[in-house]
Order: C-alpha cells, then structure tokens, then sequence
C-alpha cells in the first residue's frame, strides 16, 4: 500500500473578520501562549493531565489511518502533525523493543507531554497506552510507551532512584522473563 | 567475563550510549538492534554508538560504523570514556588473541577521532549493516494557504530527516508498539 510522505495539509489560518481560528486540521482553534499553560499545568496537576490527553487523543484521531504504516512514515507523520502544533522536534527510539517518544527542546512540563502523547497513541492505536517521563537530559525528553501496568512499575523505579536506563533494561518480554 | 564485568559494561554502555546518541535534526532515530542479548540480560546500543553481539565469551564486539563522530563521544564525560577505552582495548586484546593478529589488508579505521575528545575507544570493522540515510520531502505549506507566519519559518527547520537501521524502517508501526506494550517488568 502506497502512501504519501507527510505534507501539510492546511495550516494555522486566522479569519479576521470572525476573530476566529482554525488548527491545521481545520478544526476552531484557541491560542494558548505557553507561559500561560505552563502555570495552568503547574496549579493543575490532574486537569491539565486531562486535557494534555484530550489534545493528544484529537491529534491520535487523525492519526488512526497511518497507525498501520510503516515506521518511517508513521514517525514522520507525527513528527509532522506535533511540529505543527507546536509539540518540538520528535522522534522515536527503540531500545531492544521498547518504544520512546524522544522531545528535542520541549517547551512543555513533561508530565503534560507524557499525558499527550499517552492520548496520541491511544487514539491513534486504539490501544490502552501509556507513556512514562524518562526525564530530561540535554534538552533532550523520553517517554517510554508501555502498558500501563508497566507504566506504574517504572514510575515507582524512577522514583525510588533507578536510572531510566536501568528501567529499560530491566524490562523483558511477556513469558521470557 | 566476570558478571561484575558484564554488569560494569552494561552500565557503562547504557550511559555513553545515552548521552552520546546524537539528536538527529528530524523525525527517527531508530535502533532496531538496539538491545541484544548478553548472556540472559538486555544491553541497550545504539545506531550511533555501539553494537555489542552476544558472544561476550569470544568477545566479538562490534562498533557501528557510526562510532566516534567528532560531535557525539565529547558528550559522554572523560571518566566515561576512559572507562570505556579500557574495557574496549581489554575486548579487543581478547579477540586479537582469540583469532590470530589482524590480516594485513585490515583497511584502517573509519574514523579519527579528534584530538580534543580525549581516549576513545578503537574502531573495530565489523559485519554491520549500513546505515542507510534518507531525506524525505520537505513540508511546505500549500499555495494560498492563510498561514501563521513563524509556522511557515517552523517548518522548514523542520527539514525531517530519516535515519534507520536494517527492515525495521519497513516494519509496521502497529508492531514496534504492540511489541513495546507487550514488555513487562
């Protein structure tokens, strides 16, 4: 099956006249400057979680007929469809089989990233999905995707003072461990 | 190898690897290889670092042919490196002695590291796939679009640039993520 690179498909448009906007999907916008949401995620831990999904789901949603691409274009297209919107620069590691969302200069908390990208891969997979803050080194964020009982587990490691690779590593395929 | 030996290098890798996997200005940096097994145990690498087969006995190491861009190893620490220089230069004493001194057609290292950088590790040629680079079609925004400007400007920064090893780029993405959320811990 033959498909198209990712392009830009409409763009941030504003309509003066109706003092409206609309996303790239075409979808009525509202800009948020960023200062702004940081502080709205910082005094709101769990709403902004919930919305961070939200907006990562109705990005997933689109993304529902490339899920079955192959990998070069699937990163490509969310690669695209986040630069977009303003998500930074992604791109995704494998490490043995585990999955990361790699962010190059994020500008939002991460947590708020990685109830995003939970939502992208959910909707877009129709899978239960979670992603995981591996934590930021040289501008450089990671959010392992995993299940969410996974998800948990390596939180409390993080927590407890493993490093995310050591995390990694100690994850193991179903039945092989 | 002792396990201390193994555990030190696992470590040792992750960390270099971890730092010195240079981001790439686009959308994938893929490591289909990127962990192998190691006696029972899972030893991340990287495209852009190191390839460690699973013979840790024969001490069959291979270095991608990646190894020491000038840009990526400054990134490790000096303690790192030397750490890793003298468990790279112990590995390859063993394999030299394990299989008779190099042939003398033995092309020399790929890479020169540079001088600043400090001791690094010694290029080892190895039966590595090449990385194959790609760029892909730049995005624009279509003719008469009402665009945000900096969007625009945004965009062709973004300039998306493909990096992947070997048929996982032709892999379904449906299962790299299936494969990721079947982990356990």
């Amino acid at each position: 099956m033959q498909h198209a690179r990712f392009e830009l498909q409409g763009t941030l448009a504003v309509d003066l006249g109706k003092g409206a906007l609309t996303d790239p999907g075409g979808a009525p916008g509202w800009l948020v400057p960023l200062d702004v949401l940081r502080k709205f995620v910082a005094a709101n831990e769990g709403a902004a979680s919930v919305l961070a999904e939200l907006v990562g789901a109705q990005l997933g949603e689109k993304l529902v007929t490339r899920i079955a691409l192959e990998t070069d274009l699937f990163v490509e297209h969310l690669a695209g469809e986040c630069a977009v919107r303003g998500y930074g620069n992604i791109s995704l590691e494998r490490w043995g089989d585990a999955l990361i969302v790699r962010v190059t200069e994020a500008q939002l908390p991460s947590a708020f990233l990685a109830a995003f990208f939970s939502g992208v891969l959910m909707a877009a997979s129709q899978r239960d999905v979670r992603c995981v803050s591996l934590g930021e080194e040289n501008r450089v964020s990671r959010y392992l995707v995993c299940a969410p009982s996974v998800a948990s587990q390596v939180t409390s490691k993080l927590q407890a003072g493993e490093s995310w690779q050591q995390a990694i590593v100690a994850l193991s395929k179903r039945g092989s461990a | 190898m002792s396990t201390e030996r193994i555990a030190a290098l696992e470590t040792l890798l992750l960390r270099v690897v971890a730092r010195g996997a240079e981001p790439r200005n686009g959308v994938a940096s893929v490591t289909p290889e990127a962990a192998l097994p190691l006696e029972g145990r899972m030893v991340a690498a990287s495209s852009h670092l190191v390839v460690m087969d699973d013979d840790v006995e024969g001490l069959d190491i291979n270095l991608v042919d990646d190894l020491p861009s000038s840009t990526s190893l400054p990134v490790a620490d000096q303690h790192d490196m030397m750490m890793f220089d003298d468990l790279m230069s112990e590995s390859a004493s063993r394999l030299i002695a394990s299989e008779g001194p190099p042939a003398a057609e033995e092309p020399p290292p790929r890479h020169t590291p540079p001088p600043e950088s400090g001791p690094l590790p010694t290029p080892i040629e190895g039966d590595l796939e090449p990385i194959e680079v790609e760029e892909a079609t730049s995005t624009r925004p279509r003719d008469g679009a009402r665009e945000v400007e900096h969007v625009e400007a945004d965009l062709r920064a973004f300039a998306p640039r493909i990096e992947l090893r070997g048929s996982l780029q032709k892999t379904r993405f449906a299962d790299v993520l299936d494969a990721s959320l079947a982990l356990v811990c």
